[in-house]
């Protein structure tokens, strides 16, 4: 349904900030981890959902009226967390075209476990799908929707990374 | 319940992905990040504003200033191009003496007093430049007023004053109006008169002439843009 002038002039500022309050307590940790797991980094995770939810407060009016207005945050976080790491692979490479002697660096994981050794090996995609399935906790159809992909793409990529990352938790536990 | 379900890898995801964030600590850095973020709004919004109102008053002021050019006939001299009050001020009649009566004469050609030359205006705008007033005066002692040099029409820059002569029986005035300022360019009594009082405001002029048996107070001031004359006549 689309929102009349009225019902956008209706919505004050407190219920504004009440309302995004309310989305930031319920799924803002979920977000960080998921992303955390996805990227590598605490620092960036927290950034872009952050930068997620300020945009969210400020096109609130226009974005409540979505169907899914978390779903509207989590893509915003997502294509914010992947302009950074682009911008940091550009960078990178950039810096290893100066200094030819320099390997690539491997990502910064919470854990130093094979297992986090594999994830980060996953093809992006890969990590970012098992990320929101495993630790935001959500549906094959909501990943797909947060990632823009087909509910079959989804489910293939939950099938390999999880048999990679079996093998290497299982290695990790000998 | 989904195929994919796994309890295990989910417990070991969890553990990668690190400690719960402090959700207070990250809403309070959310907020400072809002802050900032509106202030930037606020800062385009009133820039793009300003520059829409600068527009419109640019564009406004350029059609007014065509609208009067266009209004205005160029004038050879002789005539005063002001709006002259044609009502009778009761109020200032009650407090006149009993042989005499304040009377707010309409401010034309034909209120001239007797022996003062023919008031002009200096019309701004006009491409016809003005070359004297009608004629010379019976009084060598007074001045004409309509001699008051006209000034050039620009097409760019602020808008050009406007000078206004008002005569009356006990003399005349010239008043300049430029940037919405009035002031008074010359006072000169006719035979017989003497200036008494003479206020040059910005926003209004008062003069006033005396003489044994009669006075006059000339008042002018800005409506609508425009000069706008009062003139009182009283016998005493």
């Amino acid at each position: 349904m689309v929102p009349t002038v009225n019902e956008f002039s209706e919505i004050s500022e407190v219920t504004v900030v009440e309302s995004v309050e309310a989305l930031f307590r319920a799924h803002y940790a979920r977000l960080v981890r998921a992303l955390t797991l996805a990227s590598g980094s605490s620092e960036a995770a927290a950034d872009a959902v952050q930068e997620a939810f300020v945009k969210a407060h400020l096109h609130w009016r226009r974005i409540q009226h979505y169907e899914d207005p978390v779903g509207w945050i989590r893509r915003v976080a997502i294509n914010r967390l992947r302009d950074d790491q682009r911008r940091l692979g550009r960078k990178q490479r950039a810096t290893e075209r100066l200094v030819a002697d320099q390997r690539p660096q491997p990502m910064q994981w919470s854990d130093g476990a094979d297992a986090a050794a594999m994830l980060a090996a996953l093809p992006r995609q890969q990590r970012l799908t098992i990320a929101l399935f495993y630790v935001d906790g959500l549906s094959v159809a909501e990943v797909a929707a947060a990632l823009e992909l087909s509910e079959g793409a989804v489910k293939f990529h939950l099938h390999q990374g999880r048999e990679r990352l079996r093998g290497a938790f299982a290695k990790g536990d000998r | 319940m989904s195929e994919f379900d796994d309890p295990d890898l989910r417990g070991q995801l969890g553990r990668l992905s690190g400690p719960f964030p402090d959700e207070n600590a990250a809403y309070a850095t959310m907020q400072r990040r809002l802050v900032r973020a509106k202030r930037r709004r606020a800062v385009a919004w009133s820039g793009g504003a300003a520059m829409s109102v600068l527009v419109v008053v640019a564009a406004y002021a350029a059609g007014t200033r065509q609208s009067d050019d266009s209004l205005r006939p160029a004038t050879t001299g002789g005539s005063i191009d002001v709006t002259a009050p044609t009502t009778v001020d009761s109020t200032t009649s009650t407090s006149s003496t009993p042989t005499g009566s304040t009377v707010l004469v309409p401010v034309s050609p034909t209120s001239v007093a007797p022996g003062v030359t023919t008031p002009s205006a200096t019309i701004p705008g006009t491409t016809t430049p003005r070359t004297t007033g009608s004629a010379a005066t019976s009084n060598p002692g007074t001045s004409n007023p309509g001699t008051s040099p006209s000034t050039n029409p620009s097409v760019t820059g602020p808008p050009a004053p406007v000078s206004s002569t008002f005569n009356s029986e006990g003399g005349s005035i010239t008043v300049r109006l430029q940037n919405g300022t009035l002031s008074l360019v010359k006072a000169d009594p006719s035979p017989g008169f003497e200036i008494t009082e003479q206020r040059d405001e910005p926003d209004r002029v008062d003069v006033r002439f005396r003489s044994d048996t009669h006075s006059t107070r000339i008042r002018v001031l800005i409506a609508d843009g425009r000069m706008s004359p009062i003139v009182e006549e009283e016998d005493s």
